[in-house]
């Protein structure tokens, strides 16, 4: 089985789950009742959609897939590197949670400085250490000038800065 | 009349207006040149800034980042051949190879004037075409609302990308995402799984820069990982050494190239203007179907493709023409027909202004002055390109690896700062997850903001008409408005599949 029929599966299977659960939260949920309009008719119809849509991909899908047993099938674009994106996802959304929390309990400066200068470690190729210890200084000055001292934002008190 | 002109004139020409709208034009096309970075991440991520400016300044920063945008993409497409903004991917197949025959300053420049020409044109057709419609549709009622939003859906997600079936399944998810929180009509919490911080619903800003600017940062982050750099900056340097011994005076666009460029450019502002008021069609149908059509009107078709400036003009003019006519759905219905619309539609909400038919009357002044900010942001993108056109292929060059983790930073960091809350930021890094995974599995982001945005409207008007028939779904296609609508998007969906297809 190749690349996109697997994403492709993948994307069934997020359509028909999301659908079929949703369903099943209003049939046992609780919903609150309204004469004429239940509060879940919106949602009801949303998550019809959504297993109409999956049972056409699944159906187009197995179209594809007889085209190609007949040589008739077109050839695969290039394959997405789900390594990289596990990892970058990994490293910028989790350390984004790390980044925040240190935020309300270290300090916005510090913590801008610290994340910027990770980060760039990461993703800049061949970065100089000149750079990765310079480039977040103005990182942060620019995020203390626009927030702290142009917008105001309020943080808890926190241990530095 | 003339008061109301003069008032909006003195609003829109005000010199911090005027200094927010260069600053704007600057910001976007900087952002469009640099390839992954787009004018809609810029607008996504000053969202949050709107609440401290004045409505004037700050539609006057939108406006500015939203039209050098869509300039600055073709910089990059020209320069390097890797297009800046999906709508310059037809402007990249000529402003390529004629960079490589050594015009680049000829491409660069058509690509400038086409640009202010299509966006002009679409401009002037929005300011004359968005008020007679918008009073039409005071006339509507919930049944009308209903069909005109369940058109805008289909069409949106029958066009994002050509999948009709993965953009019905996202605009689905939009309209769950809107879901959550209270129901207007019982007042009973839904979908909230018992989490008391999303009994008030999500907010615009999280979901928009989430979906959006951060799950694109992840992309490029990953690409950065796997040093795909390292061979972009190889292919620049290769180039670079293609351009040795390049004279710059020989390279200046004339009067006669310039005109033999017109009709193209004027077929690609027709073009670009019609797709553009169409929901979810966007720039870069109406660049490819602008370019086809300029091909097949030219006088020198085989040019096409081996760097004509004919072809450069078409696309570009195409792309740049759905600028303004891009905002008719959203100033006439309350109809955010594509994903920049959407977030210009958030930030109306945001100033406390709502999209539709009453926007006009309500807010009279500050439209009419964004009228004026519109067509004021085409002279200062001309200007400025003018200028500054031979410093920004380099622009392109500037490391991503140095830029991402600051525009990271600023989403983060600029969602809390809109509300001064937790909770928006934990929205904004599930919906970061949400965009990578849709991402990934190649589903079109647009319908998922517009079935967010129009979810509420579209309940509000499906609960409104069944409660009108009594509980009877047949309701919905009881007026010949209604019915038009349904019958509308069948035909235009029809239309572009089969126009697609032609041009696969």
């Amino acid at each position: 089985m190749n690349r996109t029929m697997v994403r492709e599966l993948l994307s069934v299977a997020l359509m028909l789950s999301l659908g079929v659960a949703g369903l099943l939260h209003i049939q046992y949920g609780n919903w609150r009742v309204a004469p004429l309009v239940p509060s879940y008719i919106m949602p009801q119809t949303a998550y019809y959609f959504l297993i109409a849509s999956g049972v056409w991909v699944l159906a187009m899908l197995g179209l594809e897939a007889r085209r190609r047993r007949q040589g008739q099938g077109a050839d695969e674009g290039p394959a997405q590197d789900l390594l990289a994106i596990g990892l970058a996802s990994g490293l910028m959304l989790g350390g984004a949670v790390v980044y925040f929390w240190m935020v309300l309990n270290l300090g916005l400066i510090v913590s801008t400085y610290l994340y910027n200068a990770v980060l760039i470690a990461v993703l800049a190729p061949g970065a100089r250490l000149k750079s990765i210890l310079l480039v977040p200084v103005l990182v942060a000055a620019a995020v203390w000038v626009l927030f702290i001292q142009m917008i105001g934002i309020t943080l808890p008190p926190s241990l530095l800065f | 009349m003339l008061d109301l002109v003069i008032e909006a004139s003195a609003l829109a020409f005000h010199p911090y207006v005027l200094m927010y709208v260069m600053l704007g034009v600057l910001l976007g096309i900087t952002l469009g040149a640099i390839p992954g970075l787009s004018g809609d991440m810029a607008i996504a991520l000053l969202l949050p800034f709107v609440f401290f400016l004045e409505p004037a300044m700050a539609m006057g920063l939108l406006v500015g980042i939203y039209k050098g945008g869509l300039f600055g993409g073709s910089i990059a497409a020209i320069s390097f051949g890797v297009p800046g903004t999906p709508g310059a991917a037809a402007t990249s197949i000529d402003g390529y190879q004629a960079k490589l025959k050594g015009k680049p300053s000829k491409a660069l420049h058509t690509a400038l004037y086409s640009s202010v020409i299509g966006d002009t044109t679409s401009d002037l057709v929005l300011i004359f075409i968005a008020v007679p419609l918008a009073a039409v549709a005071l006339s509507f009622g919930p049944i009308e609302f209903f069909a005109l939003y369940a058109f805008s859906l289909m069409l949106i997600a029958a066009l994002s990308q050509g999948m009709v079936a993965k953009g019905l399944a996202v605009a689905a998810i939009g309209i769950l995402l809107a879901m959550i929180g209270r129901d207007p009509i019982t007042g009973s919490a839904r979908l909230t799984f018992g989490m008391p911080g999303l009994s008030g619903g999500l907010s615009l800003i999280p979901v928009l820069i989430g979906i959006f600017a951060i799950s694109e940062v992840v992309v490029q982050g990953a690409k950065l990982w796997r040093r795909k750099v390292d061979k972009l900056m190889d292919d620049v340097a290769e180039q670079a050494s293609l351009l040795q011994g390049y004279d710059i005076r020989k390279d200046q666009l004339s009067w006669v190239e310039f005109k033999s460029t017109l009709k193209a450019t004027y077929i690609g502002a027709a073009v670009g203007t019609f797709i553009g008021a169409l929901p979810g069609a966007g720039q870069s149908l109406a660049a490819f179907m602008s370019y086809g059509l300029a091909q097949r009107f030219s006088r020198k078709p085989e040019e096409f493709g081996k760097g004509s400036l004919e072809g450069i003009a078409s696309a570009e003019s195409g792309n740049s023409a759905t600028a303004g006519s891009t905002f008719i759905p959203l100033f006439a219905f309350g109809i955010p027909g594509s994903a920049t619309a959407a977030l210009f539609g958030a930030a109306f909400i945001l100033m406390g202004m709502t999209p539709g038919p009453s926007l006009l009357n309500d807010n009279t002044e500050i439209i009419y002055a964004l009228f004026f900010t519109l067509i004021f942001a085409n002279l200062v993108n001309l200007v400025l390109g003018k200028v500054l056109l031979p410093y920004y292929s380099r622009i392109a060059m500037i490391q991503p690896g140095y830029l991402i983790p600051a525009v990271f930073i600023l989403a983060i960091v600029g969602t809390y700062a809109a509300n001064n809350s937790v909770v928006d930021v934990w929205v904004l890094l599930f919906a970061g997850v949400l965009g990578v995974t849709l991402r990934l599995l190649k589903f079109p982001l647009a319908p998922l903001v517009l079935g967010f945005i129009i979810g509420p409207g579209a309940e509000r008007a499906l609960r409104q008409s069944m409660i009108m028939g009594g509980g009877d779904w047949w309701v919905l296609v009881s007026s010949p408005i209604a019915i038009g609508f349904y019958v509308a998007a069948v035909v235009l969906i029809l239309l572009f599949t089969f126009a697609l297809r032609a041009k696969k």
